[in-house]
């Protein structure tokens, strides 16, 4: 037995009748938390990267100091 | 870089953070991808094809963050053959540099492949195949083999395409892309009934297993970004502009495959003419050409369809092709140069200015792998390549994180460290494992290249290859008569002090019943040449013959002069290499700066070292040790404690106190702890008492305790390395306000130490 938000979910994005088997359900919460995760990984990746410049490259101990301290 | 003259000259930086991530754009959308999209559909089902790319987009933005660290901390050209040289050696750069060889050969082989096999699918369409009357097999090869010969010819006459005109040509392949995509967006919301085509979302007949298959299969579409590092000398501000460059084209490649992939699967109707059964059953069948014949399907005619999705591949894998031949070329000439392969591969044409030995044996792989192995064999070996390349990054990215974070000038760091190239590595492994499903040959044909390299480097390349001025360097070397169980290095930094650290470490040999080496690393700055190092030598032999005069008549000892850029590096370099048990420095007790608890040398050496550390503080001369206090909170480090104090307490009437501060709460029972260690130590009980005192303040109760002791010997921290930068342990802050003799202690052991001993 299926929770009714979880066909309701899909059945907004378009599918009909039926009822989603695990394997869908699994892959699209597998494919939309990557993405997220990825997106999170890229913004993060980039603050620091902006922040490191800022202050002019340095060691690593320096800049984790540093990241920490701004977070 | 100088020239003879004083002129400073160098590569002029005009490439922009648009023209490199469009560069690493083009390599990765370098049709791999239009192959793999029928073949994963076909293999791990619609929804299996799409969280293929989504994944592997994953592991490949772990990898890239790896290459967007070196790349920011080393920009310079020679991308993974340049990191494993810096991070692992010499044996390692020329196994990097093999396989980026052989990698970039076969992906060659399957840009030639895929360009052959949507020309002919175009020709077809337009009957021309069937007038000529040619077996199509045959001759898809003769023109991959044909494209494959055009480029070499190419690449030998030196032609290639500017940065700009580059990232216009990217421009337009990513247009082509992105467009497919948004009209696949299109259709599904205008006729959402072909979202049933994701059903079922995985292949039934191996579901999730399939899906590993199909992951390794098609990592060679995210093949292209690591180019990047290439461009280190000719970016605009690259310690910044490579990695976003790098980071932002796996970001964006990714989510386009992602969106294709959707399109492909909804490009067609069930049931619509010239198809039959379930769609992704449809599409997986026709292999190679599946995501072609259904993304004619988007299109209002089926022959404009054809027309645009070739000239899009067409355009897409001659590219690819042209900056694959390139880069393979310039991989064996760098081995050839450094003489890691025979000279000749360095040879350079008179007129072209090109390295023609090294473009013809790249030609005989590319034109042999186009011209043999079935296109899926081509695909699969130039990802199992890949991965093996990029598992090796991930392991630089580790290494030299650890072994050289204090040197280097990072413009970007990985967050989480070192979580992602752990994952990536895994991963990695994991879809090189599973390639095996897809093609056999490929798990042949990849490994047998490594122990081919490995059996070159060996028997060949060892012997001959040019050294390099940032490895560390043996200047002498005794070794010891007769070694004994323990080893015990005395690392004499400052050979002022060189006596009397010998001295003190006298007990602590004699104790252990040890053999001693005797190491002093000579740092030479980066501007002075090798050739003058050795008047940095005198002052070292001079402090290790006086240390010499007291240690040889009594313990098997061995010396060591060597050079090094950087002294914590060389230290734990040569406690690896000879596999210490035991590492002996002093210290002078100055005044931390912001970053450092001890110092810039102690840290990274209390840090990294796999052995036990033993650092002392104002211990020379004769000195003796009648009261000895030890603060103790449990663990090793509080263990290895108490048995150097042990050691170095007067043996008749000395005494050392264990001592414990409460400050309210705390689970450890110190009375266990000390008895445990009494009878492991054969300690009798009047020399070993116990002590607690009561205090908010654990570093003051600490230092006002020791005032009325002859020495003090304290474990170190054993708190993860990030928190260790952030926040000054008690150890150290003790350490640093101490008035007494001070011995701090780290013990080697578990999970930590083992990582060292290997990275």
């Amino acid at each position: 037995m299926r929770p009714a938000a979880y066909n309701a979910a899909f059945k907004l994005a378009g599918w009909s009748d039926s009822q989603m088997d695990i394997d869908t359900a699994a892959g699209c919460a597998i494919i939309a938390a990557s993405l997220i995760l990825m997106t999170s990984l890229v913004l993060w990746s980039r603050w620091a990267i902006e922040r490191i410049a800022r202050r002019g490259p340095t060691s690593a101990r320096r800049i984790i100091k540093d990241l920490d301290r701004g977070r | 870089m100088a020239d003879r003259q004083g002129i400073s000259s160098q590569l002029s930086r005009d490439l922009s953070l648009f023209q490199i991530t469009m560069m690493g754009l083009g390599m990765m959308i370098g049709a791999g991808v239009f192959i793999g999209i029928g073949i994963s559909v076909g293999e791990a089902g619609p929804g299996g094809a799409m969280l293929t790319f989504t994944l592997n987009g994953l592991v490949a933005l772990f990898t890239a963050m790896s290459f967007a660290e070196l790349s920011s901390a080393i920009p310079r050209a020679g991308g993974t053959y340049n990191f494993a040289r810096i991070a692992f050696g010499r044996g390692t750069s020329f196994l990097a540099g093999w396989i980026e060889w052989f990698a970039s050969c076969v992906a060659g082989s399957l840009y030639a492949v895929v360009f052959a096999t949507y020309t002919l699918r175009f020709l077809a369409s337009l009957g021309l195949l069937e007038w000529l009357g040619f077996d199509i097999d045959i001759l898809e090869r003769a023109v991959a083999m044909a494209v494959a010969g055009f480029f070499l010819y190419v690449n030998y006459r030196g032609a290639s395409e500017t940065g700009k005109i580059g990232a216009l040509f990217t421009l337009g392949q990513m247009l082509f892309v992105l467009s497919i995509a948004a009209l696949g967006i299109i259709t599904a919301i205008v006729d959402p009934q072909r979202i049933e085509n994701f059903r079922p979302f995985l292949n039934p007949d191996g579901g999730w297993l399939r899906l590993l298959a199909t992951m390794g299969f098609i990592y060679v579409a995210f093949e292209g970004f690591e180019v990047i590092a290439q461009a280190g000398d000719e970016a605009v501000d690259p310690k910044r502009n490579l990695p976003k460059a790098m980071i932002y084209s796996v970001f964006i490649v990714t989510l386009t495959y992602v969106a294709v992939t959707f399109a492909t699967v909804v490009a067609v109707k069930a049931g619509s003419e010239g198809t039959e059964g379930e769609v992704w059953r449809w599409i997986g069948a026709a292999g190679k050409h599946g995501f072609g014949n259904a993304v004619a399907k988007l299109l209002p005619t089926g022959f404009l369809g054809h027309m645009l999705v070739a000239l899009a591949v067409i355009f897409s894998s001659t590219s690819a092709l042209n900056a694959t031949i390139f880069s393979a070329a310039r991989a064996s000439y760098a081995l050839g140069r450094d003489r890691m392969l025979p000279e000749a591969f360095a040879r350079i044409a008179a007129v072209r200015r090109t390295p023609w030995v090294a473009l013809m044996f790249t030609g005989v792989i590319i034109l042999t792998v186009a011209g043999l192995l079935p296109t899926k064999d081509v695909a699969s070996c130039a990802s199992i390549m890949f991965l093996f390349l990029f598992f090796l990054v991930n392991l630089c990215v580790i290494r030299i994180r650890l072994n050289m974070g204090d040197e280097l000038a990072y413009g970007f760091l990985m967050p989480l460290f070192p979580a992602p190239p752990l994952l990536a590595l895994i991963c990695q492994a994991l879809l090189a494992i599973f390639i095996v499903h897809m093609s056999r040959l490929a798990w042949v044909i990849g490994p047998l290249w490594v122990v081919c390299g490995i059996g070159i480097y060996l028997l060949y390349s060892r012997s001959r290859t040019i050294s390099t001025d940032d490895e560390i360097m043996v200047f002498e070397e005794a070794k010891a008569p007769a070694p004994g169980a323990c080893r015990i290095m005395v690392a004499l930094a400052n050979p002022d002090n060189a006596l009397q650290l010998v001295q003190t470490t006298y007990k602590l040999c004699g104790a252990k019943e040890a053999s001693v080496e005797l190491l002093h690393m000579v740092p030479v700055p980066e501007q002075v040449p090798l050739s003058d190092a050795g008047r940095y030598m005198l002052a070292g032999r001079e402090g290790i013959m006086e240390s010499m005069l007291y240690l040889a008549p009594l313990y098997p000892i061995a010396t060591g002069l060597r050079y090094c850029r950087n002294i914590g590096r060389g230290i734990v370099s040569a406690v690896r290499e000879k596999k210490i048990d035991m590492l002996i420095m002093g210290w002078g007790g100055e005044a931390t700066s912001g970053e450092f608890r001890l110092g810039s040398t102690i840290d990274p050496i209390i840090e990294r070292s796999p052995c036990d550390v033993v650092i002392l503080k104002d211990c020379g001369g004769n000195r003796t040790f009648k009261r000895v206090l030890v603060p103790i909170a449990g663990g090793p480090n509080g263990a290895l404690a108490l048995e150097v104090a042990n050691i170095l307490t007067e043996p008749d009437d000395g005494r050392i106190t264990a001592l414990t501060v409460a400050v309210g709460g705390g689970k450890f029972d110190a009375t266990a702890f000390v008895d445990q260690q009494r009878q492991r130590l054969g300690i009798p009980p009047q020399r070993l008492c116990l002590k607690t005192v009561v205090s908010r303040n654990v570093a003051q109760a600490i230092l006002t305790e020791a005032d009325r002791y002859d020495l003090l010997v304290l474990g170190a921290t054993r708190q993860p390395l990030l928190r260790q930068i952030v926040r000054r342990n008690l150890p150290e802050r003790v350490a640093g306000r101490c008035s007494v003799p001070l011995v701090m202690v780290r013990a080697s052991g578990g999970l930590r130490s083992w990582v060292h001993r290997w990275f």
